[in-house]
C-alpha cells in the first residue's frame, strides 16, 4: 500500500522521511563515537559551572521564567504588541464593537464586489 | 438499525443529559460508568455514521414523518419536517466531536472528581455534545440555529462551572453577550431566507438561491457570525478567556464545537451558495480572515505565560489555516480547471488540518489540564523540571506540540504542507504568512516545553506526581490517533479528506438527497 500523498506540486511520505532520518542519525552517532571519550561520569566533569559561584539548590533560582523568554522579540515588535494589547482591552463593549464592525465591513465588501 | 443512526446519534447525548442527575444520585462509581458509557456509545454511533458516509453515501433522516426517508410528502414542493442530512464531511465532523467528547470524558472522570456539582457538569457536557453533533447532522438552517443555541448555552454554563472564580464568570458573561448578538444575527439571516424563499432546508434553498442584494447581505451575516463562533480575528477575543477558564476536559470538546461552526460556514458557502457569484468575494474574505487569524493569533500566543491562554491563542491561529485553505477552495469552485489544479488540494489540506487540529489541540488542552491538576497553577513562570515527575504527560505534550508546530513527520506537517503548496498558486504571500505562523508556533511551544518540563526541579514542585490513569487514557487516545495519522497520512487523505471535499463540492448530490432529483 502506498503511503504517499501528492499535492500536485510534490509528494510527502512519512516512512521515507523516517528512513532518511534514521540513516542521518546513524551517521551522526558514528561521528560522535569517533570523538573524544575522556568523559567520566561522577567526576567533577559533571558539576555545573555557574560563573564560579555556588549553584543554588532551588531550580527556581536558576531558571529563566516564561515571561522573560523571547524578550528581544517582544522588544523588537513593541509597537505591534502595544496595538494588540489595546485591542485586547478586556471590555465586552469593545469586543462587541469589533464584531459589529467586522460584520459591517464584510457586508460592504459583499455589496461592492 | 443503521438507517436510524442519525437519530440515535442525537438521542444518546440528549438522553445522557437528562438522565445524568439520576445517574449521579446512584453513587460515584455508577456516575462514572454512566458518563463513560454514554460517551463511548456516542463514539461508536459516530464511527458507524462515518464509515457509511465516507463510502460516498448521504444519510437522510426525517424526524416525525410516517416514513423516516420521506423527505417530500405528497403534494409538497419543499421539505417541511426536521431533516437530518449527512454526507462525508458531516460524517468526519461528528467523528471529530465524538472522539473529543470521549477523550474529554475519560480525562474528566479523574480531573473533576474532587469537585461538587457534577450532575450539572455531566448534563451540560452532554448538551454541548448534542449541540455540536446536531450542527453537523442537521439539513436545515433553523435547526442549525437551534443546535448552535444549545451548544452556546451549555458552553456558558461550563465556562462558568467554577463559579467561585471571578475570571470564569467574566469569561462566560462576555461570551454570552457576544454570542447572543451573534445568534440574533443568525436568526435574522435564516428568517430572511425563509421570508424570501419559503424554505429553510439547505438543499431546497440551494436549488433556488438567486444572486441579489438580500442574498449577499445574508451571506455576510453567516460569515460574520460563524467566523466569530470559530474564533477568527478580530472577533476572537472571547476565545482565550473561555478556553482557559473552562475545565480542561470541556476545553478539549470546545475545540471540536468551534469546528462545528466552521463546518456550518463551509456548508453555507459551498453547499448553499455553491457557484453563486457572491462566493468569489466570500472566498477573499475567508482568505483574509484566515491570514489575519494565523498571524495575530500566534503573535499573541508567543507572549503568553498562562499555559491555557497560550493554547487558546494558538486555536485562533490554527483556525486561520483552515479558513485560508477553504477560502482557496471556494475561490476555485466556479472554475473546474483551477479546482482540479490546486483548489481541491487546498480543500483536502483544510479538511485534513481540521481533523488534525481537533486531535492535537484537544490533546494539548488536556496536557495543560494535567499540568494544572498536578501543580495547581497555569502560570508557566511557576513551573519547571516537570519531565522528571510527569514523564507520560511530557511525552504526550511533545507529540501534540510537534504536530501543531508542523514538524515532520507529524500529522500537522502533512496538512500544512498541502495548504502551503495549494495557496501558493493564488499568491506567494499566503504560504509565507502560513510558514511564519508555523515558525512562531514552534517557538511558542519550545518555550512551553523548556519552561514547564525542562530545567532544574523547583523545590515548590517536589510533591508533584504523574496524573491518574484516567487522565492519561484521555490524552493517550488522542496521542495514538495523532501518531497513526502522522505515519499513514495517505489513509486519511484518500479515505477521508478526499470524499469529504468531494461531498462539499457536490452541491447537486446534496440537493438531490432531499429533493429526490427535483431541482
Amino acid at each position: 500500500m502506498s503511503n504517499t500523498i501528492f499535492s500536485g506540486f510534490g509528494y510527502w511520505n512519512a516512512l521515507i522521511w523516517l528512513f532518511f532520518f534514521g540513516v542521518s542519525a546513524a551517521f551522526a552517532f558514528y561521528f560522535i563515537s569517533h570523538g573524544r571519550n575522556d568523559y567520566r561520569k561522577g567526576t567533577p566533569q559533571d558539576e555545573i559551572y555557574y560563573s564560579g559561584n555556588a549553584v543554588p539548590q532551588d531550580g527556581a533560582d536558576v531558571s529563566v521564567p516564561a515571561s522573560a523568554v523571547y524578550w528581544g522579540f517582544k522588544r523588537a515588535c513593541a509597537p505591534l504588541y502595544a496595538w494588540l494589547d489595546k485591542l485586547h482591552s478586556g471590555n465586552g463593549a469593545d469586543y462587541m464593537g469589533y464584531f459589529l464592525l467586522t460584520f459591517a465591513i464584510i457586508s460592504l465588501l459583499m455589496l461592492i464586489f | 438499525m443503521n438507517q436510524h443512526l442519525p437519530a440515535l446519534l442525537l438521542a444518546l447525548p440528549i438522553g445522557g443529559a437528562f438522565l445524568a442527575p439520576l445517574a449521579c444520585s446512584l453513587g460515584k462509581k455508577l456516575r462514572n460508568i454512566f458518563y463513560l458509557t454514554v460517551s463511548l456509545l456516542t463514539l461508536i454511533c459516530a464511527v458507524m455514521i462515518f464509515l457509511e458516509t465516507s463510502a460516498g453515501k448521504i444519510l437522510v433522516y426525517v424526524m416525525g414523518a410516517e416514513n423516516f426517508a420521506l423527505t417530500l410528502p405528497s403534494g409538497m414542493a419543499f421539505p417541511v419536517r426536521i431533516i437530518l442530512e449527512m454526507d462525508a464531511f458531516s460524517g468526519l465532523m461528528v467523528l471529530c466531536v465524538a472522539i473529543a467528547s470521549f477523550a474529554g470524558a475519560l480525562f474528566s472522570v479523574n480531573y473533576m472528581d474532587k469537585f461538587s456539582g457534577l450532575k450539572r457538569f455531566i448534563s451540560l457536557y452532554f448538551l454541548l455534545v448534542l449541540g455540536a453533533l446536531g450542527m453537523c447532522a442537521t439539513g436545515d438552517l433553523f435547526n442549525f440555529f437551534v443546535f448552535v443555541e444549545i451548544s452556546s448555552i451549555a458552553s456558558y454554563g461550563l465556562a462558568a462551572f467554577w463559579r467561585d472564580k471571578p475570571e470564569s464568570i467574566e469569561a462566560s458573561f462576555k461570551y454570552m453577550m457576544l454570542s447572543q448578538v451573534g445568534a440574533l444575527l443568525l436568526l435574522v439571516a435564516v428568517g430572511t431566507l425563509y421570508g424570501k424563499y419559503n424554505a429553510i432546508n439547505i438543499g431546497a434553498l440551494a436549488s433556488m438561491l438567486q444572486t441579489g442584494v438580500l442574498e449577499k447581505i445574508v451571506l455576510a451575516m453567516f460569515i460574520a457570525i460563524l467566523a466569530f463562533k470559530c474564533g477568527a480575528f478580530p472577533m476572537h477575543a472571547w476565545l482565550p478567556d473561555v478556553y482557559s477558564e473552562a475545565p480542561s476536559g470541556v476545553t478539549c470538546l470546545l475545540v471540536s464545537v468551534s469546528q462545528a461552526s466552521f463546518y456550518g460556514l463551509m456548508r453555507i458557502c459551498f453547499t448553499l451558495y455553491g457557484t453563486n457569484p457572491a462566493n468569489v468575494t466570500a472566498a477573499w474574505i475567508l482568505i483574509t480572515l484566515g491570514c489575519a487569524s494565523m498571524f495575530f493569533g500566534v503573535m499573541m500566543a508567543v507572549i503568553q505565560h498562562d499555559v491555557k491562554r497560550l493554547m487558546g491563542y494558538h486555536s485562533i491561529s490554527q483556525v486561520g489555516y483552515m479558513l485560508l485553505a477553504m477560502g482557496v477552495g471556494l475561490y476555485t469552485l466556479s472554475d473546474a480547471v483551477l479546482l482540479a489544479e490546486y483548489g481541491f488540494t487546498a480543500m483536502k489540506g483544510g479538511i485534513f488540518h481540521l481533523f488534525n487540529y481537533s486531535m492535537f489541540k484537544g490533546l494539548l488542552f488536556l496536557t495543560a489540564g494535567a499540568l494544572y491538576y498536578a501543580t495547581g497553577t497555569r502560570d508557566l513562570d511557576k513551573m519547571g523540571g516537570l519531565a522528571r515527575s510527569m514523564p507520560w504527560t511530557t511525552v504526550m505534550f511533545m507529540i501534540g506540540a510537534a504536530a501543531i508546530s508542523g514538524l515532520p513527520p507529524f500529522s500537522g506537517f502533512a496538512s500544512k504542507w498541502l495548504i502551503y503548496e495549494s495557496s501558493f498558486a493564488i499568491h506567494p504571500i499566503l504560504p509565507v504568512v502560513a510558514l511564519l505562523t508555523s515558525i512562531l508556533t514552534l517557538a511558542s511551544f519550545v518555550k512551553v516545553f523548556q519552561t514547564a518540563f525542562l530545567g532544574a526541579s523547583k523545590i515548590s514542585l517536589a510533591p508533584v506526581r504523574e496524573v491518574p490513569v484516567g487522565m492519561l487514557c484521555g490524552m493517550g487516545l488522542l496521542s495514538i490517533l495523532i501518531l497513526f495519522v502522522s505515519f499513514f497520512p495517505n489513509i486519511f487523505v484518500s479515505g477521508v479528506a478526499d470524499p469529504s471535499a468531494s461531498g462539499l463540492i457536490d452541491q447537486a448530490g446534496y440537493i438531490n438527497a432531499v429533493l429526490g432529483g427535483v431541482k
